[in-house]
Formats: C-alpha cells, sequence, structure tokens
C-alpha cells in the first residue's frame, strides 16, 4: 500500500533532479573554451571564416537563449543536431549506445554470475586457504587498473596467439552485420569489464553473507533443524542480494562511464568514444545529448534499484512509510 | 592472523607515504633529468628498476610519483569527506526538505560520475594534477554523503541521542559531541576505500591523457607513457601498474582491516 | 549466445588458456564457432581472392567535405584515391601529370592553359572535360577551407578553350598557386554530385561507398576508371585513437597497413621481414617549438638563438621519435623544391646558449611552454624542459586539449612556447603573417615572400631559399624536426607510398604480389 506513495514520491524527485542535470551539464559544457568552428578550421583559417561559421552554428546568440533552445528540445525528445555531421544528435548516438548497451548488458550479468561463488566461498571459508584465495582473487581483480588487464588480454588472445581479433567492432544487425564477428569483437572488451566487476561484486556478496552467518536468526535456524546450506540458501542469498543489488545500481554508472576505458582500449565506436571524440571538436550538441542520457540513465536505474529493494526487503518497504 | 590484512595494508600504506617523503629530500636521480643515452635500460644494480623511455631512473620517478599519486588521492578523499560528511550528518539528523534536497543533489552527482567530469574539466582546464584531483575529490562527494547519511540515521536511533534532546543540548553540539565519534569509524574505512578507487581513477584518467602532466608524474601517466614501448620492453609500464595494484590492494586491506578490527560482532564470532 | 553458426576450422592451433577462458566466457558450445573464426577482417590471407585492403589511421576527418574543413584526414582518403586534380604532386615533390597531360605558361606569367587528357572521365559516366573543370573550380572559390578558397581567389579568368583545353588566368603571378592546384584546392569535383559531405564524386580509381562514424570510411574499385585499374574491390580506412590498438590490429592482422605510425619505438615489433614492411619517408609537417613573438624576452633575438643552441636536436629525435625524421632548421619540408639542411645553424652549444642569455640579460628566464596533447608535443616538452633547465631557463610545461589549446594559444596568445607539426605544404609563408599566432613581424623577410611567389620560376627557388635561411638566422622559431611517414605494412603488398608530399595517402600504385 505504501509502495505506490514512495514510488510517485520517488518519481517526482526523478523528475527535479534531470531538470537541475540538464542545468548542470549545460553549464559546464558551454564554458568550454574553444569552439567547433576553430576546431574544424584549423591552422591556416582567417579569423573571418571562423566568425562565419561561429554565426552558422548560432554560437553568437547569448547562453539563456541556447538552454532554452536546447530544453525546448529535449521536452519534444530532440537532442539538437550535431554541429560537425550536420545530422540529429540521436541518429549519431544511436549506433554508439547500442555498442555500449551491449558491452554493459552482457558483461553485467556475467560478473554476477562469477562473483557470487568466489564471494560464497571467501564468506563460507574466510579462515581458511580456500576463502584466502577467493578473496586474494577478489582483491587482485580490483587492485589492477582495468585498461591494463584489457592490454594484456589483447596480447595474450590477438597479438601472440591470434584467437581473437585485437579490437574494433563488427554490428550484430545492418549491412555490416554479421553475428559471429560481432560475438568475437566482444569476447575481449566483456571479459575486461567482467574481470574488474566480478572482483568487486565479489567483495559484497562476501560481506553479504558474512553479516548472514554472524546473525542469531541463522544460528535460530539452525536449531531448529535446518542444514547450514539450507538456512544459507534461504536467508543468506536474500541478503546478499540486497546489499548486491545496492551495488550493481552503483556500479552501472560506474559500468557505463568504465566502459569508456574498455571502448579505448578495443577501439569500439561506443558512446564514450563518441564524448571524448565529440569533446575534443568541440561539438558541444553531442556532448550534451549523451551526457544527458548517461543522466538519464544512471537516474532512472537508481529508481528501479529502489523498486527492487522494496520489493526484496520487507523489512525496508516498513521502513519507508 | 585475524589482524593480518590491517597489519598488511599498515605496511603497504606506510611504505608508499614513506617513499614519498623521502623523494622530497632525496632519490637516487634526477627524477625530471632527460638522458638519451640511458633509454629504455633494465634493471641493473646502477638502476634498480630500469629507466624509462626519456632515459630517467625508474626508482626516482616512482617515488616522485607516489608523491603525486598519494597527494591526488589525499586531496580528492578528504576534500570530499570535507564537503560530503557534515551534508550527510545534516541530512541524517535533519528529516525534510533539507535532507531531501541534500540527498537528491548528491545523487545528480553520483549520476555524472567521475569520469564524465573529468573529461569536460580537462577540456575546460587542461590535462593537470589538480583538474583530475578535483574531477575525482567531486566525485567522491556522494558516496561520504551517503555513508554519513546512514551512519547518522543509526546514530540517532540510539536513547542516549534523545536524552541529550532532552536535555536541550543544540544540534551542532550533538553532531560533535556524539554523532561524529561514533561515525568516525566507519568514515574510516570509507576513506581507505575511495583513497583505492581514487588511485584507481587517476590511473584511468591518465589513461585517457586527462591527468597528470609528465612535469607532475603520477603512477598512471608513466603507465600511459610506456604504453608505446610496450613491445619494445614492458617494464617502464609494469613497475608503476605493479606500484598502483600495491597501493590499491594495500589500502583496501586496510579498510577491510579496520572495519574488522572495528566490527565487534565479527570479534565476537572469530 | 550466437546458436546455429557452423563450426569452422581451426586456422591456428588454439592455445589452451585462451580457449578456456573464451569458452567459459561463452558459455562453452556455444561459442566454438566464433572462437575459431579468422579474426583478421579480410579475407586476404585466402590466395587469389585478395580484393580488400584495410588500411589504419590516425585522425578520422569530422567531415568529408572538403570545402567546409581543412583537415588532413579528408585529403588523406579522398584525394588521389577519389577525386583528382589536373596535376599531381608525386612523391619527390615533383609535378606530373594526372587529368591534364600537360600546360603552358603564358609570357606574362598569368595564363595557365591545360591540356585535359581525353580519356578522363568521372566513375559516373562524365566526361571531364572543359567546362566540368570550370564548373568545380567555381564551385570551390566560395570554400570556408581557406586552403581551397585563398588559391582559387587568385583566379581573374577562366575559359574553355575547347573540350580538353582550359585556360586559367590569375590576378596576379605566383609560383605556389600551380602546386596548391596539384593538391585539395585543385580537386576536381563530378558537376552531378550535390553533396560533398555524403556523396564525394570524382574521376578516381576508387569510389567513396560508406562511413561509419567513429570507425571506419569504405572505399569501393571505380570499375570503369579510366587509367589504370585499382588494385583492390574494396579498401577500409579504420581509426584509432590509441596508437597501441593499431599496432596490435596490425599485428594479429585485423589491418593490412598503418598509414601513419605515431609510435616510432613501437616499430621492433615488425622487425619480422617475411612478414612485414616498413617504410620510412618524409612528410611535408615541420614539428615547430613557435615562440610568441610579442613577449619581450623573446623579441631579444640572442634569447631565441640561445634556445636554439641550448636543445640537442638529435638527442631530443631519438629520445622522442625513435631517430625517425630529419633535422631541417628551418620551416621547409625535405621535399619542396627550396629545401636546403640548416640544421647545423645552431649546433648544440649549452655554453654559448648561457652566454647569449647572459649578455641579453635573461639569466633567470621562466618561459610557459603550452602544448596540445599528442604524443610528440608532449614528450619533445619534457625533453625541452630539461635541456633548457641545464642552462638555466625554467620551463613551465602544461598539456591543453586542443580544443583549448586554440583558444589559449592560438586565438588569445597566452603562451610563450608552443610545439605543433605544421602539417600544411609550403606553410613558410605563415612566418610573413604577422597577424599569425607566432606574431613573428619581420618587413625583410615579408617582402623576400612577396617577392618569391611573384618572380619568375626560375627565380622562385633561390629566391625562397634565401628566405629559409632568413628565418633560421633569426631563430625565427626552433624547427625541431620534419615529420617522417611510418607507414607499416605486410610484406607482401607493393606499391606503398613512401613519402607525404599531400595529405593524400595514395592508394592508388598499391597491389598485392600474392
Amino acid at each position: 500500500m505504501n509502495i505506490g506513495v514512495t514510488l510517485a514520491r520517488r518519481l517526482g524527485l526523478f523528475a527535479v533532479s534531470l531538470v537541475g542535470a540538464t542545468l548542470v551539464i549545460f553549464l559546464i559544457v558551454q564554458t568550454l573554451p574553444g569552439d567547433v568552428a576553430q576546431a574544424t578550421l584549423g591552422l591556416n583559417a582567417t579569423p573571418e571564416a571562423v566568425a562565419a561559421l561561429r554565426e552558422k552554428y548560432g554560437l553568437d546568440r547569448p547562453a539563456v537563449v541556447r538552454y532554452l533552445a536546447w530544453m525546448a528540445g529535449l521536452v519534444h525528445g530532440d537532442l539538437g543536431v550535431s554541429y560537425i555531421s550536420g545530422q540529429s544528435v540521436f541518429s549519431q548516438i544511436r549506433p554508439c549506445l547500442a555498442v555500449t548497451t551491449w558491452l554493459v548488458v552482457l558483461s553485467m550479468p556475467l560478473a554476477l554470475l562469477c562473483s557470487i561463488p568466489i564471494g560464497l566461498v571467501a564468506a563460507l571459508w574466510r579462515r581458511r586457504w580456500q576463502g584466502a584465495i577467493a578473496s586474494g582473487l577478489s582483491q587482485t581483480g580490483m587492485a589492477v587498473p582495468v585498461f591494463f588487464t584489457g592490454i594484456v588480454l589483447v596480447v595474450l588472445f590477438a597479438v601472440e596467439s591470434h584467437v581473437l581479433p585485437a579490437n574494433g567492432y563488427v554490428p550484430l544487425t545492418g549491412s555490416r552485420g554479421d553475428a559471429g564477428r560481432w560475438f568475437s569483437h566482444l569476447l575481449l572488451p566483456v571479459a575486461t569489464l567482467v574481470i574488474a566487476q566480478s572482483s568487486l561484486l565479489a567483495r559484497y556478496v562476501r560481506s553479504g553473507f558474512i553479516d548472514v552467518l554472524t546473525e542469531d536468526y541463522l544460528r535460530t535456524a539452525r536449531a531448529a533443524g535446518w542444514t547450514k546450506w539450507g538456512a544459507l540458501i534461504r536467508h543468506g542469498t536474500r541478503n546478499a542480494a540486497v546489499s548486491v543489488v545496492t551495488v550493481v545500481g552503483l556500479q552501472i554508472g560506474a559500468m557505463l562511464v568504465g566502459a569508456i576505458i574498455v571502448e579505448q582500449v578495443f577501439q569500439l565506436p561506443g558512446l564514450g568514444s563518441l564524448l571524448l571524440r565529440s569533446v575534443g571538436a568541440r561539438d558541444l550538441p553531442v556532448v550534451q545529448g549523451i551526457t544527458v542520457l548517461l543522466v538519464l540513465a544512471v537516474l532512472l536505474l537508481s529508481l528501479l534499484v529502489d523498486a527492487a529493494y522494496l520489493l526484496i526487503d520487507p523489512r525496508l518497504r516498513r521502513g519507508q512509510s | 592472523m585475524r589482524r593480518a590484512p590491517l597489519v598488511a595494508g599498515l605496511v603497504i600504506a606506510a611504505g608508499l607515504v614513506l617513499a614519498a617523503l623521502v623523494s622530497l629530500v632525496w632519490t637516487p636521480y634526477d627524477p625530471f633529468l632527460v638522458n638519451g643515452a640511458d633509454r629504455l635500460l633494465r634493471p641493473s644494480l646502477a638502476h634498480w628498476l630500469g629507466t624509462d623511455r626519456m632515459g630517467i631512473d625508474l626508482v626516482s620517478r616512482l617515488m616522485v610519483g607516489a608523491r603525486t599519486t598519494l597527494m591526488v588521492g589525499v586531496l580528492a578523499v578528504l576534500g570530499a569527506a570535507v564537503v560530503g560528511v557534515p551534508l550527510g550528518i545534516a541530512a541524517g539528523m535533519r528529516r525534510g526538505v533539507l535532507s531531501d534536497v541534500i540527498l537528491r543533489a548528491s545523487d545528480i552527482l553520483f549520476a555524472l560520475p567521475a569520469l564524465l567530469l573529468a573529461i569536460l574539466l580537462v577540456a575546460a582546464k587542461g590535462a593537470s594534477v589538480a583538474t583530475a584531483t578535483t574531477a575525482i575529490g567531486i566525485a567522491t562527494i556522494p558516496v561520504f554523503v551517503r555513508m554519513a547519511h546512514g551512519a547518522t540515521l543509526s546514530v540517532m536511533a540510539l536513547d542516549y541521542i534523545d536524552a541529550a534532546r532532552v536535555a536541550g543540548i543544540s544540534a551542532p553540539a550533538i553532531a560533535l559531541r556524539h554523532v561524529v565519534p561514533n561515525i568516525g569509524p566507519i568514515l574510516g574505512v570509507q576513506a581507505s576505500a575511495s583513497f583505492s578507487t581514487a588511485i584507481l581513477a587517476e590511473a584511468g584518467l591518465s589513461y585517457l591523457g586527462l591527468a597528470a602532466s609528465a612535469a607532475t608524474p603520477t603512477w598512471g601517466r608513466m603507465m600511459r607513457d610506456a604504453q608505446d614501448d610496450l613491445f619494445l620492453t614492458p617494464w617502464p609500464a609494469l613497475v608503476p601498474g605493479l606500484a598502483i595494484a600495491l597501493a590499491v590492494l594495500g589500502f583496501n586491506l586496510l579498510g577491510d582491516g579496520l572495519r574488522d578490527y572495528l566490527d565487534p560482532r565479527l570479534k565476537e564470532l572469530r | 549466445m550466437t546458436p546455429g553458426l557452423p563450426p569452422r576450422p581451426l586456422r591456428r592451433p588454439l592455445r589452451l588458456a585462451a580457449l578456456l577462458v573464451t569458452a567459459a566466457l561463452a558459455g562453452l558450445t556455444a561459442c566454438t564457432g566464433t572462437a575459431a573464426t579468422d579474426p583478421t577482417d579480410n579475407s586476404s590471407a585466402s590466395g587469389q581472392a585478395d580484393t580488400s585492403l584495410a588500411v589504419g589511421a590516425t585522425l578520422e576527418p569530422s567531415t568529408l567535405d572538403f570545402t567546409a574543413s581543412s583537415e588532413a584526414a579528408i585529403g588523406q582518403v579522398l584525394l588521389y584515391n577519389v577525386y583528382e586534380t589536373l596535376l599531381r604532386i608525386d612523391q619527390q615533390g615533383e609535378l606530373q601529370p594526372l587529368l591534364a597531360t600537360g600546360y603552358t605558361l603564358s609570357d606574362d606569367r598569368l595564363t595557365y592553359t591545360f591540356t585535359l587528357d581525353p580519356k578522363a572521365t568521372f566513375a559516373s559516366g562524365t566526361k571531364v572535360d572543359a567546362d566540368a573543370v570550370i564548373k568545380s573550380i567555381e564551385r570551390l572559390k566560395p570554400a570556408v577551407n581557406t586552403n581551397v578558397s585563398a588559391p582559387l581567389a587568385l583566379v581573374a579568368a577562366t575559359e574553355a578553350v575547347d573540350a580538353t583545353t582550359v585556360a586559367v588566368t590569375l590576378t596576379h603571378p605566383s609560383n605556389s598557386w600551380l602546386y596548391d592546384m596539384a593538391s585539395t584546392a585543385g580537386i576536381v569535383v563530378d558537376p552531378a554530385t550535390t553533396d560533398l559531405a555524403q556523396r564525394p564524386a570524382g574521376s578516381g580509381p576508387y569510389q567513396f561507398s560508406t562511413w561509419t562514424r567513429g570507425d571506419q570510411i569504405t572505399l569501393t574499385k571505380n570499375q570503369s576508371y579510366w587509367g589504370t585499374p585499382a588494385g583492390f574491390d574494396e579498401v577500409t580506412f579504420r581509426y584509432f585513437s590509441d596508437p597501441n590498438a593499431m599496432n596490435s590490429a596490425e599485428l594479429s592482422g585485423g589491418i593490412d597497413i598503418i598509414s601513419d605510425l605515431t609510435s616510432p619505438s613501437s616499430l621492433s615489433a615488425f622487425a619480422d621481414t617475411s612478414q612485414y614492411q616498413v617504410i620510412d619517408g618524409t612528410t611535408t609537417g615541420e614539428v615547430v617549438l613557435g615562440f610568441n613573438h610579442t613577449k619581450p624576452a623573446l623579441q631579444d633575438r640572442r634569447v631565441r638563438q640561445a634556445i636554439n643552441y641550448a636543445i640537442d636536436r638529435q638527442s631530443l629525435l631519438d629520445t622522442v621519435w625513435g631517430g625517425k625524421g630529419l633535422l631541417i632548421g628551418s620551416m621547409v619540408a625535405p621535399t619542396d623544391p627550396y629545401y636546403e639542411d640548416l640544421s647545423q645553424t645552431y649546433p648544440y652549444d649549452p655554453e654559448k646558449a648561457k652566454a647569449l642569455l647572459a649578455e641579453a640579460g635573461q639569466e633567470n628566464l621562466t618561459l610557459a611552454l603550452r602544448v596540445p596533447v599528442v604524443p610528440y608535443a608532449t614528450s619533445a616538452a619534457q625533453v625541452i624542459a630539461s635541456m633548457l633547465g641545464q642552462v638555466g631557463v625554467t620551463v613551465e610545461v602544461s598539456e591543453l586539449d586542443f580544443g583549448t589549446w586554440y583558444t589559449q594559444v592560438f586565438t588569445d596568445g597566452d603562451f610563450d612556447m608552443t610545439i605543433v607539426n605544421h602539417v600544411e605544404t609550403r606553410d613558410i609563408v605563415q612566418f610573413a603573417n604577422p597577424g599569425y599566432y607566432w606574431h613573428y613581424d619581420n618587413a625583410d623577410f615579408q617582402a623576400l615572400i612577396a617577392q618569391a611567389d611573384e618572380a619568375a620560376p626560375d627565380e622562385y627557388v633561390p629566391l625562397m631559399k634565401q628566405a629559409a635561411q632568413l628565418l633560421a638566422d633569426d631563430a625565427a622559431a626552433d624547427w625541431l624536426w620534419s615529420f617522417p611517414s611510418l607507414t607499416v605494412a605486410r610484406a607482401d603488398l607493393t606499391g606503398i607510398p613512401q613519402n607525404s608530399t599531400t595529405t593524400s595517402f595514395d592508394l592508388t600504385q598499391i597491389r598485392s604480389k600474392a
């Protein structure tokens, strides 16, 4: 009964947050020094040619006017037009979004899948060698910078053994689409992300289970005749799930952005590459568009995480009312 | 055994701090003097870890790098804590509009992750230690807001806080006398973990060319500079890479160790 | 995850570890088909069906419309490959016939008369006749890109003498005009194409096919090319923002050619001559340590000379660019007709540098070196800071994003020194423009450049040599090195261009031996 109210309140806050975010983004992006006109025209450009191009892009209008124009477009779902390609920002983002989405969608569940056994082993045998190894794995995985893992994988699987392509991307569908090559091109980037993310998640799985192991009700459950595993599975998974869902929610934001580094290592034409390129070229509409989409995604996900919370943990449900 | 992580973490952290401090007064070689004749030397007695592409001794460079790397981490985490913790405590002590505004603002900040901020900041201000620190620091604020908020909520539920309130003690006084000491340990744990994250974030930013310049090298920057020579010799990339991994490991262990040490439930269990 | 894919035979023995990780990741059976897929993107290894070529490149153009942007990356793909010019510049920097079989110059040096090759046709089938050439010139005249519009602004009149003869009259004699017309400014565009950004169309052996932004541009063979047919059915330019990734792609067979290697120290990875060839040539780029001539300290010629003496350029080049490239000593590329080796004007002499600085009263000089974040500039800055430190000059290095560099350095002039590779052809003339970001203002030099351009062709070269010498003597900048053209290619490819005398990566001669 209270879930509805709580969710409605969250939704309202979500909308307010989004508007606030657009303002922040606009302010940051528009104060970038340099502009697209100079970046396009290069070292031999005359000041007149630069001025003419600035006028063409509407860069000579006051910032307030530009912000309102942008917001008006956003309300209609129009992200604007790229200075550089002259195409709509959305059409520019869409193919890149697909690449990044695949990266995240493929690696997140795999990371979860890998992290649960590691975390469980680390929690159950935390004072024995099995646990030490599991913890050590997760600690090491966390400590190595993600690009370093990526480069090592490239050297091992592409440069040395020619098993997989070193980098690049082939779309799944479309005129250049090829499912097999799409898959082989994504394997190493996904593996890189999975290694980094599962190490981190394993830590939370571990502490989630340790918390349960130390809680009284597990002892009670065992006293009541439950086997150790039965009690663990019944209470442990639920408890661990709460903290893991939180972390996954927090992590997806980090992951989208962590994907930027992976995209760079593997030269994938994803959102991160587009963002870096557009900032470099001062293609501000594209920069703003990507940033808004990222913020929207992160806010949406945290909304979902909140909802998932309420469903998983009845205690929180009561706490919210 | 129980304190092994804590001890290991402390040793590593102390070692890094020591290396950074010593670098202020002494390094084996000049860490900025380019020496074309000694490029990419393998480890030897003269150069324990070899030299980089500029012919600079890697031990010296590593020590100076420790200085900037630790500085980025310390300043970013300290800055984030100084801003985030009071906000979190305030949000935890006074529920209502204030709390909502603080938490939402923190969420927006969270939605603009460090890398995004850094890309924009660096484009605006140029790549430097200062911009990287600022970006990482700002991105870390919400972590402290959330942590302090949650911890404060549980402290506020304690009976003696009610007693203090009834006794007419002001909110800031309660915050200082009761809340801060209570949530201190958990914030220490968080600071240690955030410190690791900051070091990794800096390495990531450096890889993308968004952090320190060669004049103020960090380990991340050293790795990036060494990347092109990877096929020639892996040393100059491996050395700072291992330093980063060691530092991150050390501060994670320190954080874990602290938490285990401070958590009474785990004490009982063991 | 990709069920239904038939397993293909393994091309190479799989490493056990690779197989295990691959399999574990993909859920065992479903992926074996994929893991065994040939990772090379082109089917080139399979003998006679060698019809595609993948070329790695560093900078992706932001548009394909060469009239809208001066980016060299546009010419890299399109010039000579898709678009042709009346004359072209060859590997040695000499003019060669292309659409025109030859030209004559009138006695007043104002009118060029070009004879067109009667066979020449656009890929669309239309004849490249005098009318098409004139239409193209008129069309390109208002270009935003000043590299195109500036030379065309000299054109006073054009005339179609007959179907294959065009006469172009200039407003005043210009020796550089013909060279400009052999490059981007002289492109002859198919009159039928309306959108140069979406559908570039010319008369070259390749045609533009598709562009996946952020990834690659594909050209296909022009089946009805009027000259020697192209060597490949398809050529793909793949873009790499990370030099290391481009090396990995070449080493793993993902691409066939690295067209512009930007990490010379990685060349050792391609030492196996049975698999790779490394082609070391020149470009028109000069890596310039530019001075801001509005700063009092740098207005003193002794200070500029001291900096030149204090920098050991050979050691710098060895350290920063693996010794690849040439020491030049002035703003002239080795393939320019007026090139002279001026690299010994200021031999490395730190004592002399100190003496000159003392003479100028600048013993405690501090200079801000603001460089864009590009590999050659950031590395060179580190070395220069160290070398100048040895003679008592404190150098504060800052690394700027190129966009910020344009504002801070190029437009606002907020710098003492900067490092940029100037790639435009014959850009020595920029020193004659006091408004340009160095603000070098030397009346003698300006007069010399103007005189040279209008002089008789046989006087042009001596006058330009004089101008280059003047720049060097005046230490107007420190020319660090001439940027090399480093190309890595599969060993069985022939006809790879050695020198980059224009922005083009010339595909027209490339063939596969197999």
